[in-house]
């Protein structure tokens, strides 16, 4: 690293937590558009924003994390539409140094969802792989069958040097 | 004079802490000034918890960015993701101009779209922060007034007595 008063150019290594942060940001980022979009309320989502990054950063980190779910709960009790972000280890991502992230696509996404009735919650789940660290912030729960729900799949959100993340849409 | 500074935001640093950077500068340029308090620009920042990491991580301010105002200053502050934020020469020195900040200074924030009502119902909150188009450069000093002391609007009663 090279450093001249406060301007500093930097030569980065890239590692596992630095995808694990760029994926981390990326689904939330795309949660909290998903939810300013529907019209529900995402002030605890922006609250709770430093809580869940680091969580979701270090599940990716030491690969456990399998999927982060969005949940939208409506007044009448159905659970409708439910977004899913997968994340795949891909070995073969490894020495590719690449960092990307496909907000065209993600607005593109954004402009075809239909807003949710007032009084809509959300709720954040994610699953994993097998055995992962505790995060505060966090408790085990159930989330919602997808049963019956069509589906719609984004392709790849965003990629990093060792793993990507993606988007699933769920509605009835 | 229009100056613009980019802060590298994830896989560098992640959207929170990126935040912090934003937050930092904008009170390091515009605390240099006697007319600004020492703090006071964090407290009004404040209303953006939460919300500026959303910003940045869903890419609302890298075309865009927030644009600090005031007199004799204008600066273009962008945050970028991905590759882009790799190859970022970051300067996080104090901006020039912001020694002659005034109490009047704005920060202009992007309507985003998605996050429209987050960004309106924040920018409510401060007398500082706008999600008003910023002005295409640094806003001039007030004119002084020539008789500047003068209890008296030398000006109308030259209008007045040339009536006369």
């Amino acid at each position: 690293m090279v450093t001249s008063s406060r301007t500093s150019v930097s030569t980065y290594t890239h590692t596992r937590t630095h995808t694990a942060t760029h994926l981390a940001d990326v689904i939330l980022g795309s949660i909290a558009d998903i939810l300013g979009t529907l019209g529900i309320d995402p002030t605890r989502l922006f609250a709770d924003w430093a809580t869940d990054q680091t969580a979701i950063s270090n599940w990716i980190a030491e690969t456990s994390l399998k999927c982060v779910v969005l949940e939208c709960h409506r007044p009448d009790r159905t659970v409708n539409p439910i977004f899913e972000f997968p994340v795949s280890y891909d070995p073969r991502r490894v020495g590719n140094r690449q960092f990307t992230v496909d907000r065209a696509a993600v607005a593109r996404y954004l402009a075809k969802l239909q807003h949710v009735p007032r009084g809509t919650v959300y709720r954040l789940f994610c699953s994993f792989n097998g055995p992962h660290t505790p995060q505060p912030g966090w408790s085990p729960g159930s989330r919602a069958s997808v049963e019956g729900m069509s589906s719609t799949s984004f392709g790849t959100l965003a990629a990093g040097p060792h793993a990507g993340a993606g988007l699933r849409y769920y509605r009835k | 004079m229009k100056r613009n500074r980019t802060i590298a935001s994830s896989p560098v640093r992640s959207a929170a802490e990126a935040w912090r950077v934003v937050t930092a500068l904008i009170a390091d340029t515009l605390e240099r000034s006697p007319d600004v308090a020492a703090g006071s620009v964090a407290g009004e920042l404040a209303v953006l918890d939460g919300l500026g990491p959303a910003l940045i991580a869903s890419g609302h301010l890298e075309s865009k960015g927030l644009v600090l105002c005031d007199i004799g200053l204008h600066v273009t502050i962008l945050v970028v993701a991905a590759d882009a934020a790799l190859s970022v020469e970051e300067n996080l020195n104090p901006v020039p101009g912001g020694a002659g900040a005034t109490d009047s200074w704005m920060l202009h924030i992007p309507l985003p779209g998605a996050l429209d009502a987050s960004v309106l119902a924040a920018a409510a909150r401060s007398s500082h922060l706008t999600v008003e188009k910023p002005p295409d450069s640094a806003p001039a000093a007030r004119e002084e007034k020539r008789e500047a002391g003068s209890a008296i609007d030398l000006e109308a009663l030259r209008k007045e007595t040339s009536r006369w």
